[in-house]
Formats: structure tokens, sequence, C-alpha cells
């Protein structure tokens, strides 16, 4: 007996048993779909694990062919159905971009309804994390509320969302009240301190716990900020691209999307996109999952994905 | 009467049987399972014998006992689902042979000893529970306090001895000087 | 006529459970679902795993029901509505109801899957957790009946219910009958979110609805036992015992699916950490304090 496991490696608590290498995705209940998390089991614990995504969005196109040249309008309308998560939130970082290479001046008119529906997306956005999270602790309750909110938020104008707001609000509250909920999520999905490439709820949350518990305040803080700051705002208006005509040139943009920022370079030609490059807060967070799960509880390194709020579709190869 | 002892018979034979798909099976899971089985059948016996309390009991404790030895077997066994088949006997002869001499003596028991008059009135459930608890809680209350204590220990002691000593700085020394 | 009697109310309760489950999933309340889930499951097929241990993945399922109705059989309805009044019932549910451990390890290893294995493994951590909460405030349920027949256990609360009478062992063997069901949140087995479906991942078809009902009727089982060692049993005004012991029964099983809607999963270690740390000193507790009570009211 002693022959046979003196060479298998050796588990944190101190047994040696066969180790299961076990797929998690692409189509597992507690994950977002497309995601493929790969964890070595030992037992009920993770010796180690990555994640790799099967739907990601292409990085990078490089003097595209000339038949494949896409223009403007088609431009955005790939980029918005190459991410369904946060459709609104890439059309606009499309519309910028391209603005800006047409050597548009920034457009006050149309700011404040194109940040009204970034934040409407960011709220919709922010409840399905909250109903992927409820799955994910078999928390009915939780899934039901938030995906009904969020089906409601996602098409929203400023009134009914105005009449939506103390069910967000609440939200917050009840799960503050809610036993067991932040015993489970406490301490769960702690970042080792060099990691670097933080964005969005991820990096805001790293300066207060930097874990799963954390990371759901920080959402649900960006929740009622984002319902500020539509409030206060303009009606929101999915971003339409102004007329640029057959213009050339390189341009630039930035837009903090639910889960992080997300950089758009792309140079026109003849109104043409020639070529882009995309970079995305996810791309950057897939690799922080080896470092998470290691030595971790199944349970817990499920949990700690999860709270990352990884989309598969944002994740660039 | 005869139902009884036929009730008896079959469960013994059960017993037996699964006692003997132990030791046919490689699969520690089976082995384990088949063990429990035959400890239930052993349970129903009692039953059968109009001991409700003692076949009740042995029927529950069996349960978990048996499952835990399962999983200890599949922790510490190479091999656990059989599918290797590696061979796990050792020391044949001798075993063989303890079973044998085993079996006289608790057969020659059996046949030999002076059971005594035959019980005309079998007392119901609920006097042989109240005779036990007296029996536990009175003559017999050190002897069985000595065992469950004994049988705590031993548990402790098999966890304890499994796991290697996680002393770190004793780690560190060891390797520090290799 | 008993026996029929108490398994039609058995398997009534399991549908009406079925329904109300359905209902707080959904928000619609179809009484037929259950029904048509499982004919659906019956006339799909029923797929056998890669390399089974084909004994335990086809007894598992069974087991479980049988172990389920086994236990309901020494549980009483009414003063007379009782499969078996054994002279040791009280015990007997605790025999019958570890077999329920022996069934979802069966149904774990049986279909050589991991996702399968974990769960029935995790259940066995689950069962040194909950087991000492189920044993030790029967135990003082006992005391009190100075019986461990299940109608005198009913008969002893005739004046004030044990819920009133010992609320902390009321308390803890809820919470214990819970994570023997394996009910949310100690759905640890099946964590549907961490081992997509656990012991059930690998079930389909026939097998899938045995096991369905099976959990449910071990759900109805366990309320049951909740009513009778706690709830006064048959024990009410106005209506007829058995409607008492059904009302009782079905608003503890409906209770426990609630519960379970609104928290988390719980963590294993600290299941087993509260269950050990804090939930067996109150159980011992509990004991003594009913100890005392017998010993100074009359």
């Amino acid at each position: 007996m002693i022959e046979v496991t003196k060479d298998l490696p050796r588990s944190a608590d101190g047994l040696q048993m066969d180790w299961l290498e076990v797929p998690f995705g692409p189509v597992f209940p507690g994950l977002p779909g497309g995601l493929k998390l790969t964890l070595t089991l030992d037992g009920d614990g993770v010796t180690e694990g990555q994640a790799i995504s099967l739907v990601g969005v292409t990085s990078k196109g490089d003097n595209v062919e000339e038949s494949e040249e896409m223009d403007a309008e088609t431009f955005i309308a790939y980029l918005s159905a190459a991410i369904p998560l946060a459709p609104v939130s890439y059309r606009l970082l499309a519309c910028l971009a391209i603005e800006q290479a047409a050597g548009l001046e920034d457009d006050s008119a149309n700011a404040g309804a194109r940040t009204g529906a970034l934040e409407r997306e960011r709220i919709a956005s922010h409840l399905g994390w909250l109903a992927q999270l409820g799955r994910q602790l078999g928390f009915a309750w939780l899934t039901q509320r938030a995906s009904t909110l969020q089906l409601q938020v996602r098409e929203a104008n400023r009134d009914s969302l105005a009449a939506l707001e103390p069910a967000l609000r609440t939200l917050g509250t009840r799960l503050e009240r809610t036993p067991l909920l932040k015993s489970r999520l406490m301490g769960v999905g702690i970042l080792p301190t060099e990691s670097s490439g933080l964005r969005g709820p991820v990096a805001s949350a790293a300066n207060e716990g930097g874990d799963a518990w954390a990371r759901l305040w920080q959402r649900l803080a960006e929740i009622s900020a984002s319902l500020d700051l539509i409030k206060s705002g303009a009606e929101p208006e999915l971003p339409v691209l102004r007329d640029v005509g057959d213009v050339s040139g390189t341009g630039e943009a930035t837009v903090d999307t639910p889960r992080g920022e997300a950089r758009l370079s792309l140079k026109l030609e003849r109104g043409h996109v020639k070529s882009y490059e995309l970079d995305t807060a996810c791309s950057h967070h897939i690799g922080l999952v080896p470092k998470l799960v290691e030595g971790q509880e199944l349970g817990d390194a499920l949990l700690a994905v999860g709270s990352l709020d990884l989309s598969p579709w944002e994740v660039t190869s | 009467m005869y139902a009884q002892a036929f009730f008896v018979a079959v469960f013994g034979l059960a017993a037996i049987g699964f006692g003997l798909v132990v030791f046919r099976t490689s699969s520690m899971v089976r082995s384990a399972l088949a063990l429990l089985f035959s400890q239930t059948a052993v349970g129903c016996m009692f039953l059968a014998m109009q001991t409700e309390f003692l076949g009740v009991l042995q029927i529950m404790m069996m349960a978990t006992e048996m499952s835990i030895m399962a999983i200890f077997m599949v922790m510490f066994m190479m091999d656990p689902g059989g599918l290797g088949g590696m061979d796990m006997s050792h020391q044949k002869r001798f075993s063989i042979g303890a079973g044998v001499s085993a079996a006289v003596v608790a057969i020659a028991i059996a046949l030999l000893s002076d059971w005594g008059p035959l019980a005309d009135q079998v007392p119901d459930a609920e006097a042989q529970t109240r005779a036990l608890g007296m029996e536990l809680l009175g003559r017999s209350m050190m002897i069985f306090e000595t065992a469950g204590i004994t049988i705590l220990t031993a548990m402790i002691a098999a966890t304890a001895v499994a796991i290697p000593v996680q002393n770190l700085a004793s780690k560190n020394d060891k390797e520090s000087s290799e | 006529m008993t026996v029929a009697i108490v398994l039609l109310a058995l398997l009534g309760s399991a549908w009406l459970l079925a329904v109300i489950e359905g209902w707080m999933a959904t928000g619609r309340l179809s009484p037929a679902a259950p029904l048509f889930n499982g004919l659906a499951h019956l006339g799909r097929e029923s797929i056998v795993p890669r390399s089974p241990d084909r004994v335990f993945f086809e007894a598992a399922p069974v087991l479980l029901l049988v172990v389920a109705v086994l236990g309901m059989a020494v549980l009483p309805l009414a003063p007379d509505l009782i499969i078996a009044d054994l002279g040791t019932g009280a015990l007997f549910i605790n025999a019958a109801l570890a077999y329920v451990l022996v069934a979802v390890i069966m149904a774990g290893w049986g279909p050589d899957g991991a996702y399968a294995m974990i769960g029935g493994w995790r259940f066995l951590g689950q069962l040194i957790a909950y087991s000492m909460l189920i044993v030790m405030p029967i135990t003082a349920v006992a005391m009190r009946a100075e019986s461990l027949v299940n109608t005198a256990i009913v008969g002893s609360q005739s004046s004030l219910w044990n819920i009133v009478y010992q609320p902390l062992g009321f308390v803890l063997f809820f919470i214990a009958a819970m994570a023997l069901a394996f009910r949310a949140p100690f759905d640890l087995p099946t964590a549907e979110g961490e081992l997509g479906g656990g012991v059930d991942a690998e079930y389909t078809g026939v097998r899938l609805a045995v096991l369905r009902l099976a959990r449910l009727t071990l759900v109805v089982t366990l309320a049951s036992a909740t009513t009778v060692f706690y709830l006064g049993g048959w024990h009410g005004p106005l209506l007829p015992p058995w409607a008492w012991s059904l009302i009782k029964t079905l608003a503890v099983a409906v209770s426990m699916l609630l519960v379970g809607r609104y928290l988390p999963r719980i963590r294993e270690a600290d299941l087993m950490r509260w269950c050990w740390i804090m939930g067996i000193p109150l159980a011992l507790v509990n004991i003594i304090i009913v100890g005392l009570l017998i010993l100074v009211v009359p």
C-alpha cells in the first residue's frame, strides 16, 4: 500500500489520493456559459485549475481582407453582437472609437443619453451576476428576484427605472440580513497581493478586502450609483453612430463596461474598419483563476471564479 | 415457531452470503457495503428471534459504521474501485486456518453449552428494552463505558496515525539539511 | 387496509409537496405538473453511464424510496392508523434513516462520475455533522414519554406539545432533519451550482423519477417524524386525528422547503463546526433540562 502511494503528490490534508481532473463548463449551472474551468480535484479540494473561454471575441483585426472589410455600422453591430452580456457598452465603445477616428468633436448632446444607456446596462449586468451568484449558492430567492429585476431593467426608461428603484435599493438590505451569506462569502476568492491588471468592480473591491463579499458589495454600490446617475441625467438611449462619411483615420476609445474598462483602437479607411485592437477587463481577469482556486474547497473555488464576473465572450483570443 | 426458524435461517444464510461477497469482490466500496448488508442480516436475525431492540440497534449502527469504513477503505486502499485487478489478499494459509478453527470453536460452543431450559414466554419489546436499560446502567455500566472510551480512543488514534506530522518548522529543517 | 391508507397519504403528501415546490419555483400552481413530469421521465431514455457499478447504480434510488417508506411505517397518523406500532419505534426511525446515507453513497459511487462521487462522499461528512442531532433530541423526547413507542410519544404530549416543552430539541431536530433530507441549504450532495446535480447528475428517465419521488417521500417522512415527536401528532381540536397529522406534516414539510429558498448553501466545514461546537452541547443541555423537568415537575 505504502509503495503504491509514495510517489503520488501530497495534498493539503496530508493524505495521498488519486487526483481527478474534472471539467466544469462550458455549460455548467454554476458558471457563465461558454467558460470552461478545468479543476484538478483532490477529494473536495482543488489542487489546481485553469479557465479558458470557448466563445471569446477576436482581439485584433489586422489588415482585414478587402472582401471581409466592414463598414462602420457593420463593425458596430458585429462588436455588440459578439458580446451578448454587454452589447450596449461595446456598441458605445465602437461608436466612440469610430467617431474619434473620423475626427468628430465630443458630442455633448448625446452624451447624457449614452451614459444613461451604459449605466442601465451596468445595473442589468450586475443583476445578472447576482442571479448567477444565487444559482451557484442554491439561493433560489436571489436568483428569482435578481433575474426578474434584470429583465425589467434592461429595456426600462427613466420613469420605469424610478419605479424599480426601491426594489433595487432594498436588495442590498435584504442580502445584508440573509443569514449564512456573509460567512459563506467572507474570505473567499482573496486576490493575491501582486495581482495586476485588475479593472472595474474587481479592482475597486480589492481595497475593501478583496474577497467575494467585498465584490458583492462593490457591485451593489455600483447599482446605487448608476441609479443616481440615470436619475440626474438624460433618458437612456441606445448609442447611434453619428454620420462619419467615408473618412480615414485612427481612433481610440475607452468605456467603463460593467466588468471594467475596455479599450478599442481602430483604423478607418474610407469609412471601413481596416484594423482594430480590443482590450477587455475579462481577458486580464481570467488569468487570475489559477491563483484563486488553488488549495480551495470546490465550492469556494467556484464562488471565487464566479465573483470575478467573467464574461467568456469578453475574453479576447 | 417454524416460520420463526425459517426466517432465522434465511437471514443467517443471507449474512453468510454477503459475508462471502466481502472477499469475492475487489471493489473496496462493494466490499464495505457487502459487510454492511451481512451485518444488517444479522440484525434481521435478532428481529426474527424477537429481540427487537437489539435488532433495530444493530441495523442502525451498522449503516453508519460500515459507510464510514467504506470511506476509510477508499482513502487508504489503492485501487478502491477494484478496476486494476490488484490482489489484496495475503497470508492465505494462516487466514484459512484461523477461520476454520474459529468456526469449529463457535459450533462446538453452540452445541456443547448448556443453554438452560427453553423460555415459554418471550417478554414483549418494551419489557426487553427496559430490562436492557437496567442492565446497561447497572451491573454492566463500567464494561460499556470502558468499551465506548476505548473505541473512541482507537478512532482518534487511527486518524492521527494516518495524517503525517504537519509541523512546518521541522519540515523546513529537513529540507534545509538535505 | 391501514397499509394502503398510510401509503396513499404518503403518496398524496409527496404529490402536494411537488405541486407546492413547483409553485414556489415558477409562480404557477399546476396540480397536474408532477404527474406529467413523472410520465415524461418514464418516457425518456434512461441512460446508463459508462462502466457503472451496476448493482449500486440500480439499487440506490429504490433503496432510498424503501427507506423513506419504512420510516413512515412506524409513524402514527391517528391512534390506530399506523402500519407497525413497534416497541422501539423511535429507534427504528433512526435505523431506517441511517440507510439514507447508504443509498446516497451508492448513488454517488455507482455511476462512475466525478460529480456524483464527490456528492456521495460529501453526504458522509454531512452525516457526521447531523446524525447526533437526530438521535439526541429523540432521546429527550423518549425520556418524557418514558417509552420508545411512537403512539406513546404522541400520547405524552396530550396536554403540552414537545415544541413548547423542549423547544431547543425541536430546533435542533428540525435543522438536522433538513440536513438528513439534503434539502437546501444543506443540499451539499446534490448542489446544482457546485456539482451540477451531484448524486442526481447521472440519473435519467425512470431512475430519476424514482429518485425524485424518494427524495420527496423522505421529506414527508421527516416532517411526519417532526410532527409525531414535537407537534403533538394527531392532537388537535375539532378535526379528526388523521387530518391534524396530515396538516401538521404538510406544514412542517412546506416550511422545510421555504427555509431553503431564502438561504445560501452552507459550507461543509461550517456545518460540521457548528453542529459539533454548538449543536451537540445544546442537545446535551436539552437532555439535561428535560431530565430536570421530568424529575422536578410531576
